[in-house]
């Protein structure tokens, strides 16, 4: 059985394969359709085969049940006869009696009955019987059995099935043409093979025509996406509001159509800004250069104008080297070059690092001791993380203020938070701060492409963690980091 | 001092040569990479600048050929902005120094004499003397005209090494990585701190200072004499 289906799917594999090699690329619909209707071949095989055994089963079981009621019909008259009347009156009536019932038997019946005395000698025989000898088995003639069934080849097409069975003073032996019974089993097999195709056929037909139905709202998201360009983002897939899986598919690529608009929308602001930020500084060095070529100047004039040039030209490749960084941080860290960072000494030499410029301004920097914990990720972009938020928190404190370092460890993170007690960042520029050139109302008057934040997101985000700003202004404004950690150091 | 310089932009090549031939180095230069390796093998250079991007054999492929048959010329590294894998990959190599395009003439000149003197510098009993500055690497130990000065452990290592490369300007860039680490290189202000905490210690109250700027680059640690205002 299973080898068979095996048969079939190898047999529907190649089918297909062979549909392939011609060029014709089958769409889905038409592809469930071949496979419903194979697997409903294999079912109807099946199921037509059952029918077929069991019903011929039955058809010839009534065969031999109508033998079998002719010849137990004649014994017990046979037997009632025998107790009333001599040997020859009962012989007379029986050639009478099998005449008669042959005779009023339906033709095609091919009905014969024959009596045989004890050793199997016929006495008397009507119908197809006539003139017959058909021996009497073995068994019965020896009376280990009363009864038995075969068939047996009278000429004609078809073979006869006769019922032998023990009678008073010997056997009575009925015979019926099977042709009859023949001809109703091979209906039910001509009907089984006519309707096995159609239905089949009829089945893949029905299959094909659902599963297009079932497939057409795909097609439409597939008309709708591909309608769908860089220029009209905003355009989303139609949902049906059934809230099926067609639905959902709908509503998943409208939100990653959603974040992709995000995305270009950021990306766009981020070049204008980028532009904006660029072309001050440009403007400048244009403008300088142009004064100077005016008219001819002394020696020094030129020297002292190229000077703050060039400083414009460093102060823009500082610039443009941030938005390389961020742009790299944004790709990650290559695996090869991960390797285990322990925080507590780059934290230790951070507030080093920072303490005398924060000093010399009035600000108190503290920080540590600092848990014994591991990151894993690059050095040199680590402490760029945290030195930006130093940074930071020294250039918007004040002479008196007090910057804190924490780092501890919770959940298998490593928590560090830059906290300060300086002037603070408003409510409604908080949600800003992390963004590219968003530079809130306390950075205007400041240097810089503002790009020192959005950096240390993109560090954090680079090695698995996140960074979060809160801030009470004038009381405490705190940078929180938290990175998964690797180890213990 | 006679330097081999690698590069395939011709812009690039045309000033960089020409800044450093008017700072009174001996310049050739190469196209690419196999012309290089040819040139750097066959003549005697005190100091091989690389670009890492070059056509036919790159920079990496240049300084692996010429370690691997023992040359040991010292190698500077130019490569694009921020490629950490670079510079990590390049030191590995077995490179000197390693500056990041694009970078100020100034900066290249100073990390190409610091490179260049890397191999003769080293004092045989690691002790610095400047003028009547003594620093000890060995015992940590400091003293200006006779008498002992404190340090932190930071500035000691800042003076440390400016005290190796006396005479020659070290760029902001230079002491942040050496003595802090790579990423903080940006905040020169507050480098500028630091060696202005050391000069106060080491300089207060000498009419001779020692500790110098140079002006937009960094800072050198030498003796000018008496009317020196640093």
């Amino acid at each position: 059985m299973f080898a068979r289906r095996a048969q079939y799917r190898a047999g529907a594999a190649v089918i297909f394969r062979a549909l392939e090699a011609t060029g014709l690329r089958l769409s889905i619909g038409v592809r469930w359709a071949l496979r419903y209707a194979v697997a409903l071949a294999i079912t109807l095989t099946v199921f037509a085969g059952v029918v077929y055994v069991a019903v011929s089963r039955r058809i010839n079981r009534e065969a031999h049940l109508v033998t079998r009621i002719h010849a137990s019909e004649l014994v017990e008259s046979l037997r009632s006869q025998s107790e009333e009347h001599p040997r020859e009156a009962v012989l007379a009536w029986l050639a009478e009696r099998i005449e008669r019932t042959v005779r009023e038997s339906p033709p095609d019946l091919g009905l014969g009955i024959q009596v045989l005395d004890e050793q199997g000698a016929p006495l008397a025989s009507a119908g197809s019987l006539r003139g017959e000898r058909l021996a009497v088995p073995g068994d019965l003639l020896r009376g280990e059995r009363d009864s038995a069934l075969r068939a047996v080849n009278l000429g004609g097409d078809h073979a006869h099935i006769v019922s032998v069975m023990r009678a008073q003073g010997g056997f009575v032996q009925v015979a019926i043409d099977s042709a009859r019974y023949a001809e109703n089993v091979a209906f039910v097999r001509e009907v089984l093979q006519v309707l096995l195709p159609i239905t089949i056929v009829l089945t893949g037909g029905l299959g094909w025509l659902l599963a297009r139905g079932s497939l057409a709202p795909i097609q439409r998201i597939n008309q709708a996406a591909r309608r769908i360009s860089g220029a009209n983002l905003d355009e989303s897939i139609p949902t049906s509001g059934s809230g099926d899986e067609l639905d959902q598919l709908a509503e998943t690529l409208n939100a990653m159509m959603g974040r992709i608009r995000d995305g270009m929308e950021r990306i766009r602001r981020f070049n204008a800004n980028a532009a904006h930020e660029l072309r001050t500084p440009l403007s400048h060095v244009c403008g300088r250069i142009e004064t100077v070529l005016a008219r001819p100047r002394r020696d020094e004039e030129y020297r002292d104008a190229l000077a703050q040039v060039l400083a414009e030209a460093q102060g823009l490749a500082v610039g443009v080297n941030a938005m390389l960084r961020l742009a790299q941080s944004e790709a990650g860290i290559p695996r090869e070059r991960r390797e285990r960072v322990a925080l507590g000494p780059l934290l230790e030499t951070l507030v080093e690092f920072f303490e005398p410029l924060a000093e010399e301004r009035g600000i108190t920097i503290t920080g540590g001791p600092f848990p014994p914990v591991a990151v894993e990720g690059d050095g040199s972009w680590l402490r760029q993380l945290f030195s930006n938020l130093v940074d930071n928190a020294v250039k918007y404190c004040g002479a008196g203020d007090r910057i804190r370092l924490e780092a501890r460890l919770e959940d298998g993170e490593v928590r560090v938070r830059v906290s300060d007690d300086g002037p603070g960042i408003a409510k409604e520029e908080l949600p800003e701060i992390f963004e590219r050139f968003e530079r809130g109302a306390r950075h205007q008057s400041r240097p810089g492409f503002g790009l020192g934040l959005p950096l240390a997101r993109e560090i954090a985000r680079a090695h698995g963690g996140r960074i979060a700003a809160e801030s009470d202004p004038g009381r405490e404004t705190t940078l929180t980091v938290w990175l998964p950690v690797t180890a213990a150091a | 001092m006679k330097i081999l310089y690698v590069e395939d932009d011709p812009e690039a090549q045309a000033f960089v040569q020409r800044a450093l031939r008017e700072s009174g180095f001996v310049v050739d230069t190469a196209g690419d990479g196999a012309t290089g390796l040819e040139l750097a093998s066959a003549g005697a250079y005190d100091v091989l600048i690389l670009d890492v991007k070059l056509p036919g054999l790159d920079g990496f492929e240049v300084l692996r050929r010429l370690r691997s048959v023992g040359n040991e010329v010292p190698v500077l590294f130019l490569t694009a902005q921020g490629e950490v894998g670079h510079r990590i990959h390049g030191l590995e190599l077995g490179a000197d120094d390693y500056l990041a395009k694009p970078f100020a003439l100034a900066e290249l000149l100073a990390r190409l004499r610091a490179v260049a003197r890397r191999h003769q510098r080293q004092s045989p009993d690691g002790v610095h003397r400047i003028a009547d500055l003594v620093v000890d690497s060995e015992r940590h130990y400091v003293e200006r005209a006779g008498k002992r000065i404190a340090l932190t452990p930071k500035e000691f290592q800042l003076l440390e090494y400016l005290a190796r490369n006396a005479g020659y300007v070290v760029s902001r860039s230079m002491i942040a990585e050496k003595i802090w680490g790579h990423g903080f290189e940006s905040y020169s202000n507050a480098i500028d701190v630091h060696v202005n905490n050391l000069r106060r210690k080491l300089d207060r109250g000498h009419a001779r200072k020692l500790i110098h700027t140079a002006k937009g680059l960094g800072y050198v640690l030498e003796d000018r004499g008496e009317d020196e205002t640093g």
